[in-house]
Parts: structure tokens; sequence; C-alpha cells
């Protein structure tokens, strides 16, 4: 009965820690973006 | 108000200065986070089993706090959208735009987190009443602003639909936290916010809150952190347009 609790408890925390670990990916990879295209076109702008 | 105080608050207006801020105050928020969490946790895991539900009550220390943040999280985009409309601060709908999709994620874990503690307990995942319906409704809220946001091309001209939407929703806020009151409900009543004290032992009350304030940390720094990608985007975009007209 505890092992089959112990298995409720695991899933609830896994997804919990993934759907975080989605949302901070997610910000990170979209803060590189933003990054490198403001970059891209600031040197464009720069070489004019 | 005290001179020091007008000049923060304006400062915090100013989107470079925000930027700034931000900076300097993600990496600390998220150290909180992850320091308060773990300690929570820790003593949450080590409290004695709950009488009835054994350890499955350890769900909780997750639930709990998502499901408060949810809330909260729409609360503060509620406010935000005050900004927008009637404020019009510059602020207001960069953090409306970026609070909703963390808050459509802790509505998530609180869903499936509460799915999963009503297997062992309630003898069910799922159940239409109150409390899971008009969470559920959140949820979809949450992902009806999100579709908005994306659905406009121009920032501004969503930010005053996405503000109206958002008002409106705000309706279901008070149908979540009170359903329990209202309706025959599996879910039990509210436990620690009550107007004659939490029911909750300390053994369990105390992890919960500093838990609570762990996630609410954490759900600082991915805010600011989310904001400062939108500033990025939007100045982006106007670059694009500046070199689009350059070209013609």
């Amino acid at each position: 009965m505890a092992a089959m609790h112990f298995t409720f408890v695991a899933w609830a925390y896994g997804v919990a820690a993934a759907i975080l670990l989605a949302l901070i990916v997610w910000i990170a990879l979209d803060y590189r973006a933003q990054r490198t295209r403001l970059a891209e076109l600031e040197s464009r702008r720069g070489k004019k | 108000m005290p001179r020091t105080s007008r000049m923060k608050i304006s400062e915090l207006a100013n989107p470079n200065r925000f930027m700034r801020l931000a900076t300097r105050m993600i990496p600390l928020f998220a150290a909180l986070a992850a320091v308060l969490l773990a300690y929570g946790l820790y003593l949450g895991f080590n409290a004695p089993a709950e009488r009835d539900q054994g350890i499955t009550a350890r769900i909780m220390f997750v639930h709990v706090p998502a499901a408060w943040l949810a809330l909260g999280v729409y609360s503060m985009m509620a406010v935000a959208a005050l900004g927008t409309l009637v404020w019009r601060h510059p602020l207001a709908d960069v953090a409306q735009k970026a609070a909703a999709p963390l808050g459509a994620g802790f509505a998530l874990i609180c869903l499936v987190t509460g799915a999963i503690w009503g297997r062992p307990t309630w003898g069910t995942y799922w159940e239409w009443d109150g409390r899971l319906t008009s969470m559920l409704v959140l949820f979809l809220i949450y992902l009806g602003i999100i579709a908005l946001w994306r659905a406009f091309e121009e920032p501004l001209a969503a930010a005053k639909a996405v503000a109206i939407l958002t008002l409106v929703g705000f309706i279901n806020i008070p149908i979540v936290k009170f359903s329990v009151d209202w309706w025959s409900t599996l879910h039990q009543p509210a436990s620690v916010f009550r107007l004659d004290g939490p029911t909750m032992h300390s053994s369990y009350l105390n992890p919960l809150l500093i838990c609570a304030l762990g996630f609410s940390f954490l759900f600082g720094a991915m805010l600011m952190a989310a904001m400062r990608n939108e500033l990025l985007r939007r100045r982006v975009r106007t670059l694009t347009i500046f070199a689009a007209q350059e070209q013609r």
C-alpha cells in the first residue's frame, strides 16, 4: 500500500518538476533567441 | 508618500531601468526559491505520515502552492489589466503578457497533481464538481488569454483586448475560492486561509508556507525573466520595422 502511495507522490512531484522545467527552458531559449536577433539587427544598423 | 519611495516606483516604469533591475534580481530570487523549496520539502518529507492519507498528503506541498499561485497570478494580471486600461503604465501589459503562461503552468500543476492525489484519496482522478471544474475553467481562461495575445500583430492593440478579457475572466477567481463553500464537492474546505485560523497541524502548515514562499520567489524570478524577454522582443520588432522602412 505504502509503495503504491509512493508512486502517486513520485508522479505528482515528477509532473510538477517537468512543467516548471519546461517553463524555465522556454524562458531561457526565448531570451537567447531575442538577444541573438537584437544583436543581428543592431550590427546591421551599425554597418550602415 | 516619501520622495525616495516615489522615485523607486517611477524608476520601475522605465523599461531600461527595469531591465537592469531584473538582471540583478533574477539570480537572487532564483537562489531564494531554491533554498526555501529545499528547506520546505525537507521539513515536509520528514513530517509524520498523515493519519488518513498516509504519505500521499505530501503532494500538498506542491499542489497547494501551485493552486494559490494560479489564483494569485491571475489576480496580479487583473491589476495589470487596470494598469493598461486606466493608468497606461508602460510595463503593465508587458507584465500581463509575461505572467499568462506562468499562471497557466501553475494551474496545470494544480490540476494534474490534484488528479494524482485524488485517485488514492477519493478513488477517482476527476470529478465534475465546483472546485475542480472552476480550476479547469481558470486554466482554459489562461489559454484563451495566451491565444488572444498571439492573434494580434500590434502589441498595444492586443494589450487592450487582453486587458478586457482578463477583467471579465476575473469573475472566476472568487468562484474557485468559494466553490468549496457554495457547492457540495469532493474537495476539502479551506484549511489555511480561514477566519478562525488554520486547522492544519504545524508539522504540515510550516513546510507548506515555506514551499509557498519558495514557489512565489520562483514565480518572481520567472516573471522578471519573461518580462525582460518581452521587452527585448518589442525592441526587435521596432528595429525590424525601421530596417524595413529604410530599405524602401
